[in-house]
């Protein structure tokens, strides 16, 4: 049993609201590309909010808020699937553009079944990813 | 920290099992944010203090003591059913497990609608899947070949009210008939913490020796901690959405929390239709 002043101090994880976040606008360092090997997925808790990163069989770099939009399980707790995410919880499959591919128990896909997705760059064996406040496109150049 | 509810749910929360609490002793659970004295006296008779001027009443059934929680201080609108297997001698007792989740109390109650999470978490995809809601009950019936819990498995679990599930289960092992009852009660610590008290108990089968039986029900008990784990991987690792986007193979999720819903209102502000007949999903 936990101490009770922790148990009473306990806060439950939330998606944060990335508008919310005092990240500057740009790319942003992540993490070395020889840590992501395909299929391996990796959270990242302290980007704009908190997402999940992973190399698909494609060998290219996916990000999406790591919270699934269906029942809130951790994405980083999935299982990369050629080149989507597969949620622990009920097995649905992310692509990297953040629409839900398939659901092994649905006939048929929800129009709603989307999450929030992030774009990523890879340069000189560093993974980057792109934030800004008012969804201005990411910009190349300025890496 | 949105969206968690303002209270703990009215209804009977079990504090352990009849035979934790002796004559003539105090003994102190934790629960909804604060400390419980439950004592018991010379004559058997329990009673609680919370430190509340309201006397929250308490309940010794099916094995369990339990005690009525409710912010509005009335008194209760149900009493979960007696059940017989619990006082007879063709069943063995309660064996008890308990475990800690960080997480609101209500993540427990999803588990009666999720068809979808069977296979994924637990490897093990049902076959026939029902739900029921019925005033202060809700009731899931389940039919599966189980790798862990035996084939041609059915079970049926009713929560009566919020923290009180009784489920009667039937599997096929080693080509004999096993007839077990669980039972899944929670008791909140604090808004963003349970404990989970879990029990088994099994029907005895003629010429099972003591130590077999021990052995048996010991199994079953580790199974389903086994399988109880599995979803705590889950629950303390999620965020809670309040509006999920569900697929066509999804179970009532959302007719299941409002079902949940009645008992974190006062009862002047439960509203109608939340009973729903017996349907397979």
């Amino acid at each position: 049993m936990s101490d009770q002043s922790t148990l009473e101090s306990l806060e439950l994880p939330e998606q944060k609201d990335p508008s919310m976040s005092e990240l500057s606008d740009g790319w942003h360092y992540i993490l070395d590309s020889n840590e992501l090997e395909k299929s391996k997925a990796v959270e990242v808790p302290n980007f704009a909010t908190q997402i999940v990163v992973w190399r698909g069989l494609d060998g290219q770099v996916y990000a999406l808020d790591m919270y699934c939009k269906h029942m809130g399980a951790s994405l980083g707790c999935g299982k990369v699937d050629e080149n989507g995410i597969r949620c622990p919880f009920h097995a649905w499959r992310w692509d990297g553009s953040g629409n839900c591919d398939d659901i092994p128990y649905a006939k048929r896909i929800p129009d709603k079944a989307k999450t929030r997705s992030w774009n990523t760059h890879e340069k000189d064996g560093k993974i980057y990813i792109w934030f800004h406040r008012t969804q201005q496109e990411p910009n190349f150049e300025s890496i | 920290m949105s969206h968690l509810p303002d209270r703990f749910p009215r209804g009977w929360f079990v504090l352990g099992h009849q035979r934790e609490f002796l004559d003539n002793h105090t003994k102190s659970v934790y629960a909804f944010d604060r400390k419980i004295n439950v004592s018991r006296d010379q004559n058997g008779n329990i009673s609680v203090d919370t430190g509340d001027s309201f006397v929250w009443p308490v309940l010794e059934l099916n094995q369990m003591v339990m005690v009525w929680h409710d912010v509005e201080h009335q008194k209760p609108d149900f009493i979960p059913k007696k059940i017989d297997a619990c006082y007879s001698d063709e069943w063995s007792d309660y064996a008890m497990a308990s475990f800690l989740v960080k997480n609101n109390c209500r993540e427990l109650i999803d588990n009666m609608a999720d068809k979808g999470h069977f296979g994924p978490v637990h490897q093990a995809p049902f076959e026939g899947f029902w739900n029921e809601a019925k005033g202060h009950t809700y009731t899931q019936e389940m039919t599966a070949n189980s790798p862990i819990l035996g084939g041609d498995l059915f079970s049926q679990a009713t929560y009566e009210g919020p923290a009180y599930m009784t489920t009667y289960m039937s599997a096929i092992q080693d080509g004999n008939t096993v007839e077990s009852r669980l039972l899944v009660s929670h008791l909140p610590l604090t808004m963003t913490s349970f404990q989970i008290n879990f029990g088994v108990m099994v029907k005895k089968v003629p010429g099972m020796s003591q130590d077999e039986e021990n052995a048996y029900i010991k199994g079953y008990v580790d199974a389903n901690n086994f399988a109880f784990g599995q979803d705590v991987s889950i629950w303390e690792n999620k965020i809670y959405i309040p509006d999920p986007v569900v697929c066509d193979g999804d179970g009532p999720l959302h007719k299941l929390r409002k079902w949940y819903g009645q008992f974190l209102v006062n009862r002047s502000d439960i509203p109608s239709g939340l009973d729903m007949e017996k349907r397979e999903f």
